[in-house]
């Protein structure tokens, strides 16, 4: 039973794909409404992958609790606090109220910026701990990133123009050239995922790490 | 007594380097921000390229702005965002679509048109419409462009789309004069993939310092016309359209940690070369 | 717009160059994957020295009695751009976890996108019963769940970082912002790191903080060494050939266009 569902989903992912490399290349009204069908099912879908989030973390959070495991009143904490977002959008019927603003102003906000602002201190520890000229290619690149820091503060150009100007030759010269050659690295490995996609020779999409 | 009283100060100070560059770090980001410097801050060629399109805009263009805007980037790209909008509003005419590709970015372009007044200085389905969110990634950039009516019925606010007038004249990417996209992910090039390369509409980017290298490389090539750099070119655009804010009262504490980690870079390559000469001996 | 009517088909001007190219691309590595499949040439890749960093760790783990902290990334598996990365990166789990149990180092996997969680907990479930372990697996223990937010998981995962002290973390597939926050705090409590993802805008924050790193496509090329799959290394030998036709055509374009000889970019733009 497993296996037909399997091929089933194989046969349809082929379809579907070409059908979208098909409308991408060729002008067929025909083939371009089913197209933008399947365009908007897929983002369809992509909503309920949201929903799907929430459900694994209440199932393991309850888990947690139901055990008593480490930390299981912060589990509590966390359903609780799922818990009265959810229903402040239910009962304002809207994401928009003040209400819903408000948990997210003083709650999500302050938190997600707190994290994300930890990063600077953590490159400060690192710029001393790690930032090593160990080998000349080292001594490059971090010669490299002195000027590209003094490019982009303005600290840099108060001090003496040449700095940013010499941090702009690397910038230009060695890291867009650099990217470059990465990202087409990775875009030829993009389209070798999707061709074994495709294919149904990648089988962790379809459900299974192992046949 | 006392070389061993230094010994163990300099082994606390060893151990605790973590705590005492945090402190420094807080200090060099604290003081500037309370007692501004004032430094001057050069405008680069970047944020020039959006400031000059937006300027050239004419009555009946469309502008897309798309915004991936979370809690966690605010801080960068929330002072562009609030910057560019600000520009787009001044410009008679020019009508605003304002799109939304994460579950927080909503909530900020709410409250950026809150901020600027948006909905007094403008009519709200005339001169600009907040789709709200789209899921889906690439997909749902894709369905945009190539139909946004037959994506989205409803707006953020839950006006069918077909009872605004400025949406009756925007069907797809042909219809977008230019699409700015304020991210901080893979996003960006999702525009670039569904509206540049098949519809050559014109885009640029607001991003996060991090993501610009990356967008250096379309910038250069010809594929974006600008790239708002980080909270360094919110800063610019705040002072191109006379309006400084947040950003650019930030730049004094940039730049002085900026010059602390130059120097934490510099102090602590000291210390690795003066231990391993002590070390060959 | 339109190019031409063939057959009645109309091709879009400024799409025929990109069908072509990835025609030709896509062959490529379709010849060497099906040869691969057929066991007709299985191509050789070299051993990347990074798997031998994992196995020196794997050991000085097991060495400390400390355990292995693996992440996979917060990308899901169904993710656009990063989907390759996620991919490998459960192959290399997948090696990283046989490798632990046998040598009989604790492993905790740290996951954020909900997609992944099956996948991880049935390579990891795997794992042990392959190795003779079953009963040390403990569900919900071994592969922790920890949130589909990114934030939300980089405090679950810094906070296993601090409890568990690991002796090696781990880090491979799209890591975004948390990727320095991450490996400073794995740094910070004495773990070896070895990292590996394609997100090009944190390889940088890895290099510098992590013992160990695959830059791009070297993790590509290790989870098709390490897999039993030979489709995976078929695809990687199609892939360089893309890469080299891909070096040829720039070399020539930019050839072409230093002398102002237009043809590349008007056969491009076709």
């Amino acid at each position: 039973m497993v296996s037909i569902w399997r091929r089933a989903a194989e046969v349809i992912l082929f379809i579907v794909a070409v059908t979208m490399l098909v409308d991408f290349v060729v002008e067929m009204d025909m083939l371009q409404n089913v197209a933008t069908d399947l365009n908007r099912w897929a983002t369809i879908i992509a909503a309920f992958a949201l929903g799907l989030g929430a459900y694994s973390l209440l199932t393991r959070h309850i888990r947690i609790i139901s055990r008593k495991s480490e930390g299981w009143p912060y589990s509590i904490a966390m359903i609780g606090t799922m818990t009265v977002f959810l229903l402040t959008g239910f009962i304002t019927r809207s994401i928009t109220s003040d209400q819903y603003n408000w948990i997210y102003s003083t709650i999500i906000q302050p938190i997600s910026s707190t994290m994300y602002g930890m990063n600077a201190f953590f490159i400060a520890s690192a710029s001393y701990r790690a930032f090593r000229a160990r080998n000349w290619e080292a001594a490059l690149l971090l010669v490299a990133a002195i000027f590209i820091m003094l490019k982009n503060a303005p600290i840099g150009g108060v001090i003496s123009p040449t700095l940013p100007a010499i941090g702009k030759v690397f910038w230009d010269l060695a890291g867009a050239t650099g990217m470059r050659g990465i990202l087409i690295g990775i875009g030829i490995g993009t389209l070798a995922l999707s061709l074994r996609i495709i294919l149904a020779q990648e089988k962790t999409p379809l459900g299974g790490a192992e046949e | 007594m006392r070389s061993e009283q230094k010994l163990s100060l300099s082994k606390s100070l060893g151990r605790a380097y973590r705590q005492i560059i945090y402190l420094l770090l807080f200090i060099s980001l604290s003081i500037p921000l309370i007692k501004p410097i004032g430094l001057p801050v050069p405008i680069h060629e970047t944020t020039l390229g959006v400031y000059n399109t937006i300027e050239a805009l004419e009555p009946g263009d469309v502008v897309v702005m798309a915004s991936n805007i979370g809690a966690a980037i605010a801080s960068e790209v929330y002072p562009q965002y609030i910057a560019v909008l600000e520009h787009v509003l001044r410009k008679d005419g020019v009508k605003i679509l304002l799109v939304d590709h994460s579950t927080e970015a909503p909530i900020w372009t709410e409250k950026a048109l809150e901020e600027l007044n948006a909905y007094e200085r403008k009519s709200y389905g005339e001169d600009f419409v907040h789709i709200g969110f789209i899921p889906g990634g690439e997909s749902g950039i894709a369905g945009i462009c190539r139909d946004i009516h037959s994506l989205i019925q409803v707006d953020y606010h839950g006006y069918s789309l077909s009872e605004l007038p400025m949406m009756a004249e925007i069907r797809d990417a042909t219809d977008f004069t230019i699409v700015i996209d304020f991210s901080a992910s893979a996003d960006t090039q999702f525009w670039l993939n569904q509206a540049y390369a098949p519809y050559g509409t014109r885009v640029a980017f607001g991003l996060t310092a991090v993501k610009v290298p990356d967008a250096v490389a379309y910038y250069t090539a010809g594929q974006i016309f600008g790239i708002i750099e980080s909270l360094k070119g919110a800063a610019e655009y705040e002072i191109l359209i006379k309006r400084p804010g947040i950003a650019a009262k930030g730049m004094d504490a940039q730049s002085i940690a900026h010059l602390l980690y130059i120097g934490l870079i510099v102090v602590g390559n000291i210390i690795f070369f003066v231990s391993k000469t002590q070390r060959k001996r | 717009m339109k190019l031409g009517v063939t057959m009645g088909i109309e091709l879009i001007s400024g799409r025929l160059s990109w069908l072509a190219i990835t025609v030709v691309f896509s062959s490529a590595m379709l010849v060497f994957l099906v040869l691969a499949m057929k066991r007709i040439y299985d191509p050789k890749i070299r051993r990347h020295p990074g798997i031998d960093a994992i196995d020196e760790a794997i050991g000085r783990a097991v060495e400390m009695g400390q355990p292995v902290c693996y992440s996979p990334g917060i990308a899901g598996i169904y993710s656009t751009k990063y989907a390759a990365d996620t991919s490998a990166a459960l192959t290399i789990l997948d090696y990283v976890a046989k490798k632990a149990v046998e040598k009989g180092a604790p492993i905790i996997v740290g996951v954020a996108p909900p997609t992944v969680l099956p996948l991880a907990e049935d390579i990891v479930k795997t794992a042990y019963i392959t190795m003779g372990r079953p009963e040390e697996y403990k569900s919900g223990e071994t592969v922790r769940f920890l949130s589909p937010h990114q934030w939300g998981f980089t405090s679950g995962y810094i906070g296993i970082l601090h409890r568990e002290k690991p002796a090696v973390n781990l880090l491979l597939g799209c890591h975004a912002a948390e990727a320095m926050i991450i490996a400073e705090t794995g740094a910070s409590v004495g773990a070896v790191q070895i990292s590996g993802t394609t997100n090009v805008y944190q390889m940088p924050f890895f290099i510098a903080a992590c013992d160990y790193t695959f830059l791009a496509e070297d993790e590509y090329a290790a989870a098709a060494y390490l897999s039993p799959d030979p489709t995976q290394r078929g695809v990687i030998f199609g892939q360089d050939i893309a890469k080299i036709i891909c070096s040829i055509l720039v070399l020539l374009g930019a050839i072409s266009a230093t002398f102002g000889i237009e043809v590349f970019k008007e056969i491009l733009s076709l």
